[in-house]
Parts: C-alpha cells; structure tokens; sequence
C-alpha cells in the first residue's frame, strides 16, 4: 500500500458518438477520459469519485523497458467494471471507488498514458462523468507506509519482564 | 472497492473501538480477573481456559450480542476518500434538501420562541423542582396553557417537501406515459419487486407457520403455536440476540415479547441504565426545555385522544422528556443524513466553541412523534426498561422515517416502494385515484411515517413491529400500505373525490396484518 499520488494531465471527456456532436439530439452514451504521465510508472491505484457512469473500461498504454524503440503498445487492463449494478436507478451513482492492481488483467508497469471509457445506457441521465480521478504509483520495497489511525488503538504484545535486569 | 479482507478488518477495527471503554468491556475484564481464582483454570494454558470459562459463563454470548448490534448499525465500511457527509448521505442533491428542510423546522422554531418570548432552556427554580418531582408520576393531570403552541411540522408539510426532490441530473423531459412514475415521487431510487420481496420476506410464505395466521381459534394450538412458543422460551434462555432476531421472523407470542424485543435490540437493565435513566430525569427536573412544551402539546393531541393509548399518557411524558436530554442519543447522527441543530450563546453566533446543540439530543419533535413510544407502554411498565427500549428502537429505525436519505429502508424509498407496487400491480386503481385527485401515497404516507402506530389495532401493530425487528427493515411498512389498498381496492374503484377515498381507509383497526402481507406477496398471480 502506498499513497504516492501522481502528478499527471487529466484531458476532458470526448464523446464518441455516430453523427454530428453538436447537431445530433441524442445524448452521448461513451466518454473517454486520457490521463498522461509526464514519463512511464507503475500504478498501485486508481481512484476516483463516480458521477452517475454506470460501466468502466481501462485501457493502457505501455512501452516496453527492454526495447524502448518499438513504440508505446495499448492492452486493456479492466473491462465492463460495473459502477452502477442498476444503470436507471442511483445506486452507486456518486460513490467512491478504487481499482488496484490486483484486480487489473495485466501488470500495469511502465504505462505512459491510461485512458478511462465511461459509458452509460440509460437515457434519463443528463451528464455521466468521473471526478476527482487519482493514480497512486506503486511505492519502492521500503517506503514509509502510512497507517491508518486505528492501528495506534491495537494493545500492544506485552513483552515478558527481565528479571535478571532487576536488582535486589 | 477494498477486497473483502480489508473490508472485514475496517469493520472489526470499528467495532472494537466502539466497544472499547464500554460497561461491557469493563464487566467481562472483572469477569476475567475473578474467575482467576476458580480451580480450573491452570497458568500452562491461561488464555484458553479463561475464554473457556466466558463461553460457559454466558458472557461470550453477552460479546456477540453487543457485536451483532454494532453490525446491525454500522453502515457499510467506505472508501477512504469519502468525508464523513457522504457516509450519512451519498446522493448530494438530497444532503442538500435535508439541509434546507433543517433550516425551515429551525427557523419555525426560532420565530415560535421570539413570538412566545419564552427562552429555548431556563433553569426551574427550587420550588418548582420540587413540584415537578412530586408530580412526575402524574404530570398527565396537569394541565399548562398550550394554546399558543403549535407543532413544529406535521407529516403532511414533511410529504411535501419529498414530492418536491428532483435530481438536477435526471431528465425529465419525457412526456409522462405508461412507462413513466405516476406517482408523487421523482427519485429514481431502487426499490424491490415483489419476486425480490418474496426473497427477503422468505419466512412469511405460504408454507411457514406464522403468529397472527396460524394461532386463530380454530387452528390447534399444537400445529405450529406451542411448538413456536417452546422454541422461544429456549432462545430466551440462550440469551442469543441473532437467533431471536431470526425467530421473530414468524411472530412472537405475547408473553415473550417484552423479554424478546429487549434482547434482540440488546437493550439492557442494569443498575448502571437505571442510573443513567434517573440522571436524565434529574436533568429534566432542573432545567425546563421548550420542546418540553411541544412534546406536551403533542401528546395532548395524539396519545391522549388514543382509545387504546391514553392510560399511558404518563409514561409518555417519562419518556419523552428524558429522550430529548439524552446526549447518547448524538450518536445515532454519524449514520442519519440529518444533522442536530446547533444553537449559540448569546453574542457567539458563528464560533464553534459557543455551539451547542439544541434539544441536547438533537431530535426536534413533531406533530405524531409521542406514537413511536405509546405501543412500548404495553411491553415494558418500568420506565427506565421502557426509555432504553425506545432510545434503541429511535436509534435504529425511526429516525429514518423522517429524514430524506437515499437509504433502502428511509421514508423516501418506502413511498417509492409503495407507489411503484400499486403502479405495477394495481394499475386500474392507481389510475382511477389519479384521475379523481386522490394519489394515494397522499393518503398512505402517514401510516408509514408513524409506522402504522394509532392506526391498526394494537395487537396487530405488535406483529408488524415484530417483522420489522426480525427483518432489521423497515420495508414492510411499504408493503403493507400497498396490501391495504389491494384489500380495499374494490370499495376505492367506486370513489369520485380524494375525500371520499380517505373516507375508505380511515379505519384500519379491524384489519389483520398478517393476511394481508401474506395473500399480497405471495398469492397475487402476477
């Protein structure tokens, strides 16, 4: 666990939508969101706060370490994450959520460039988007880890007393 | 999400801090040190035989007890990034609505007391304490001039205020149609079905014996009543509150319920309740709040014109006043969408250190809420068993009758629930009310709110209560508005006005609660 946030450029969500974006009366259903790094990480974490979108893709871009001519390969690393088991209803619409690595379909190491695909069937919304979106690096073997407050309440292990310390 | 096993540890670190510091540690840590003394419990294996001896000794029972009541009430452990506003209430639209309704009911108590010129707290002075405490047994003969007081709200303005929720994000632009709500609330929240409330209610199915079907004159007793009668007895001498939760699924026999209800809410009666009971009563005795006033003038209307609730009216006024001093009730609010009112000293509007929160349990009472206790009255005759009772059952469930949440069991998705299972299953008569004027949630919404109390037969409402406790939810309510309208629906196909609907369902007191649940969840051909 670690809490390395990265500084990184959010873009602005970009539609995909069949048609003229500004014509067309039918509202969006995808959102893709990119998020650039300044140069390639390993991530630990994904967070950020839902704002009524109901599935998730992830996809990534990654260079190969070894060979850093080939260029930079896209995999997806999370497909369909449900957000909103009910996409009409409001379960889940503006909850917290965090995507780990453990739960990625592959390693997310030396990743250039993430791109979040949002979507949303429903037609009643008006608006679907992510907000406050996070990445956490992963931390080296022996970084300081922070934690949480409860862990000062645990009793400590009483150790057994020396007795031969002790003078009569 | 956090993986399940981090989940699982938040959670018990929680519990584990809350318990920490209570009576029960406190006791079981004596327990401990005392039964050092006992011959077997050796020093090789000292961890193992004391644990052994608290297994045997009931007081591991006592732990899981006080467990599962913190499970009960926890809400779900949540992501570390989310503040504290968004644990009492994820949807933001209705924290705002919350808010403003909090600051109407503040503001109509304000402008009651600068009209009244009566202050929000004086101290009594001696005489009057010892009046006050001569007559706290019979403060129901005493009759103080309430005309000038008036209830803050009523459930009605509070229904408005729900009709009136819109999420700014839903589009609502769609001509209303089949497919649309036709009913008063626009929140598209989720709400069960009934082949999902057939799931959740299992034990009240047609195979299932049940209290209030099946223990009639004429089914003997022995087909399902003894036995469930004896079954009860044993889970009382278990002491185990999450079988006896699991029991009173079927219904509780009367002469177990008191005993049942207490250990199931794990509400105790040890010198140290009754203590803390008589400090309350201490407080009330030298200090005069002006809710006081308000909590008289409503048991005057309610309780008092009751038929079957007036003997109480003395108890009630026990109870409520010692409620509105209780600071543990505070607590309840990290879990409620709804904040306590703070008031300032005179001169520090605006600095937190002059805060304090007005009435000191930061619940504002309203026209109808002396009806959440008169039912207890028939359980429990001591008043300090009686107030424990009631503070848990506050704590647990009624708070959310009246406060807007997005929660399942809230009073927001309980008129949800019933709108959409007359939409779905009564659409004749959902449409012929609408057409005459009459929504019916107009007419339902203040059974829920008081959660059927003062509208059913007493006897009945203690079998609704009893599924409401085994459930841990308060969803049946919905249902079984919904049921009171399927069994009336042919007299309602008849009526021309809202008046002459209301008229049909004024009386509820003859209706059996049981049949009513059992014939709309599981005998309705869908």
């Amino acid at each position: 666990m670690c809490d390395n946030v990265l500084a990184c450029t959010v873009k602005t969500p970009v539609a995909l939508q069949i048609g003229d974006v500004k014509t067309d009366t039918a509202r969006p259903g995808v959102f893709v969101i990119d998020v650039a790094f300044p140069q390639s990480v390993n991530l630990q974490e994904i967070s950020f706060k839902n704002y009524y979108t109901a599935f998730l893709n992830v996809r990534l871009q990654k260079v190969d370490p070894e060979s850093p001519e080939s260029g930079a390969q896209w995999v997806t690393c999370l497909r369909n994450h449900c957000l909103m088991p009910n996409p009409h209803t409001e379960e889940g619409s503006q909850d917290y959520f965090s995507i780990y690595r453990q739960q990625m379909l592959m390693e997310p190491d030396n990743v250039t460039s993430v791109r979040l695909i949002l979507r949303q069937p429903s037609s009643v919304w008006l608006n679907f988007t992510l907000e406050d979106i996070k990445i956490a690096e992963c931390g080296t073997e022996n970084s300081e880890k922070k934690c949480p407050s409860w862990f000062s309440n645990l009793t400590p292990v009483e150790q057994p007393m020396n007795l031969q310390a002790v003078s009569i | 999400m956090m993986d399940e096993g981090t989940e699982l540890s938040v959670t018990i670190a929680q519990i584990v801090q809350k318990l920490k510091g209570s009576n029960l540690h406190s006791q079981l840590e004596r327990q401990a040190k005392e039964c050092l003394q006992r011959p077997e419990i050796q020093l090789e294996d000292l961890k193992e035989d004391v644990k052994e001896f608290l297994k045997k000794s009931g007081w591991e029972t006592k732990l899981q007890n006080a467990v599962y009541r913190e499970l009960n009430v926890l809400p779900p452990p949540s992501h570390p990034e989310a503040p504290a506003e968004h644990i009492k209430e994820p949807l933001a639209y209705l924290r705002k609505a919350q808010g403003s309704w909090e600051k109407r009911i503040l503001k109509s108590l304000n402008s009651m007391c600068t009209e009244l010129s009566i202050p929000l707290a004086r101290k009594r002075p001696v005489n009057e304490q010892k009046e006050l405490l001569n007559k706290w047994n019979e403060m129901g003969t005493d009759e103080p001039d309430l005309s000038h007081f008036r209830p803050v709200y009523a459930p009605k303005d509070f229904l408005e205020v729900l009709i009136n929720l819109r999420n700014p994000n839903y589009d609502s632009s769609d001509q209303p149609s089949s497919k649309s709500h036709w009913g008063l609330i626009q929140v598209p929240l989720k709400v069960k079905d009934i082949p999902e409330l057939r799931e959740s209610f299992a034990e009240l199915g047609l195979n299932s014996g049940q209290l209030g079907i099946d223990d009639t004159t004429q089914v003997p007793a022995d087909v399902f009543e003894s036995e469930h009668a004896g079954i009860g007895r044993k889970v009382l001498i278990e002491q185990d509150s999450a079988a006896a939760e699991q029991y009173i699924r079927q219904g509780c026999p009367n002469e177990l319920r008191a005993e049942l209800w207490a250990l199931i809410l794990n509400a105790t009666n040890e010198p140290e309740d009754i203590l803390y009971y008589e400090q309350l009563k201490s407080g009330v005795l030298h200090h005069d709040l002006l809710v006081d006033n308000l909590i008289y003038k409503d048991v005057k209307l309610t309780a008092s014109n009751d038929d079957y609730y007036f003997v109480f009216e003395d108890y009630l006024y026990q109870v409520l006043l010692c409620f509105s001093r209780d600071t543990v009730v505070l607590e309840h609010f990290n879990y409620n969408s709804a904040t306590p009112p703070k008031s300032y000293i005179q001169g520090k509007l605006g600095l937190e250190d002059y805060a304090v929160v007005y009435p000191p349990n930061g619940v504002i009472p309203f026209h109808g809420f002396s009806m959440y206790v008169a039912p207890l009255c028939f359980l429990y005759n001591e008043p300090s068993k009686l107030y424990t009772v009631f503070r848990e059952m506050y704590v647990r469930y009624f708070f959310r009758l009246h406060s807007i949440s997005s929660f399942s069991s809230g009073i927001v998705s309980l008129c949800l629930q019933f709108e959409s299972l007359l939409q779905t299953h009564l659409p004749q008569l959902f449409y012929h009310l609408r057409e005459i004027g009459a929504q019916p949630l107009r007419i339902a919404f203040k059974w829920m709110v008081r959660a059927f109390s003062g509208y059913l037969a007493t006897d009945q409402l203690l079998l609704l209560w009893d599924r409401v406790l085994g459930y841990n939810s308060l969803e049946i309510l919905a249902v079984l508005a919904a049921a009171v309208f399927a069994f009336r629906a042919q007299n309602l196909m008849e009526v021309t006005s809202l008046a002459a609907a209301e008229a049909v369902l004024a009386d509820l007191s003859t209706l059996k609660v049981m049949p009513l649940l059992q014939i709309f969840l599981f005998a309705t051909i869908m």
